[in-house]
């Protein structure tokens, strides 16, 4: 939207940075729900993935807890509960629990629960990590991070001390992880589109 | 034969038959690579805002008039209305004047429609989506990197063809 050359007005860039993150947990949380995009109803109610960013900002700024480009404290942690506590009303609104749709987190956290123990989840990691040996034979960081993340470990800061890095070259190796599966991903809408 | 047995072939020069990830399972590792929701960053939100194949552009329009209506509910309620939500008005006022926010909408449906498409409807089955959120992650791929994609891509593309 800016001009090449053009000064960013900091209240525009906090704007977008709190809209970009707020817009992607809507759509994960709308998703759950078997709601893709943004403008789908969640059933039961009149709310979609942008009305919910939309109140969520307009809350913050009507109740004083921000204003962008004033250089108060960063938004996203005040946003982030404001959000998801309307999304948890949303839900529980007795009109959607009328509706409700079992969303596919709840479908894999039953097949999960059903079905999984430790010997064949290791077992399972062991073939997911083979068949990502070849699309990442030239990033022998991110397989090697591929593979701490299928063996359980979580937390980065286990993961920079297993691999002897720091915390933030994990992050830029998860960054190049995940743009790389991403586009493997898409890859198969671009082959349907061919 | 086993999967090591598979990984040695490919030092032997021959072609390399190792099992490809199948949609599912990239989907499902890309979920579960990216941070949890009260950590979200840009990098991972853009991610899943590019998966969704939505215009930032339709999306601010849209903010922008949810805000108008919030300015005007509070007038209407005879409050003030807070300056931060005066000031971030005038900011999306400057950014998407109100010409061209009628004609971009309306362009923009017609041109979903005319490429067989309802915003929002099924946006996975959407190709690329926009590219342009990416364009200050800093993250690129290189020659190889794109080189290697291709040709997983065909491979995918075979792969998807006999899964159908």
């Amino acid at each position: 939207m800016s001009e090449p050359g053009e000064k960013l007005d900091p209240a525009w860039v906090e704007l977008e940075r709190l809209k970009i993150k707020l817009r992607g947990v809507a759509l994960r949380l709308f998703a759950e729900r078997g709601c893709f995009g943004d403008f789908v109803v969640l059933p039961g109610t009149s709310t979609c993935a942008a009305d919910l960013v939309g109140d969520t900002i307009g809350n913050l700024l009507i109740e004083g807890y921000w204003h962008p480009g004033t250089g108060g404290e960063d938004p996203f942690p005040i946003a982030y509960q404001m959000l998801y506590r309307d999304f948890l009303d949303l839900v529980k609104s007795s009109e959607h629990t009328k509706a409700v749709i079992m969303g596919p987190t709840d479908a894999e956290q039953l097949l999960s629960a059903s079905h999984s123990s430790s010997e064949q989840d290791r077992a399972e990691a062991q073939l997911r990590l083979e068949s990502y040996r070849r699309p990442l034979a030239n990033d022998p960081e991110a397989l090697e991070l591929l593979e701490l993340h299928l063996s359980g470990v979580e937390k980065r800061a286990d993961k920079a001390r297993a691999m002897k890095i720091t915390e933030q070259a994990v992050t830029n190796i998860q960054k190049r992880l995940v743009y790389k599966v991403h586009r493997w991903e898409q890859s198969f809408w671009d082959n349907k589109a061919q | 034969m086993g999967q090591q047995g598979s990984v040695e072939k490919r030092h032997d020069g021959m072609k390399d038959t190792t099992r490809l990830p199948t949609r599912a399972e990239l989907q499902k590792l890309l979920e579960s690579l990216l941070p949890a929701n009260e950590e979200m960053d840009e990098f991972s939100a853009s991610i899943i805002i590019e998966r969704a194949g939505v215009e930032p552009e339709v999306f601010t329009q849209g903010l922008r008039s949810r805000l108008e209506r919030r300015a005007a509910d509070v007038r209407a309620q005879g409050k003030e209305v807070p300056q931060a939500l005066l000031d971030t008005l005038e900011l999306l006022e400057r950014r998407i004047p109100d010409e061209e926010q009628g004609t971009a909408e309306a362009d923009r449906i017609v041109r979903e429609l005319l490429q067989g498409r309802v915003s929002g409807a099924m946006p996975e089955q959407n190709s690329s989506g926009p590219v342009h959120a990416f364009r200050s992650s800093g993250v690129e791929l290189s020659e190889e990197d794109i080189r290697l994609l291709e040709g997983i891509s065909k491979e995918l593309r075979e792969q998807a063809g006999e899964e159908e």
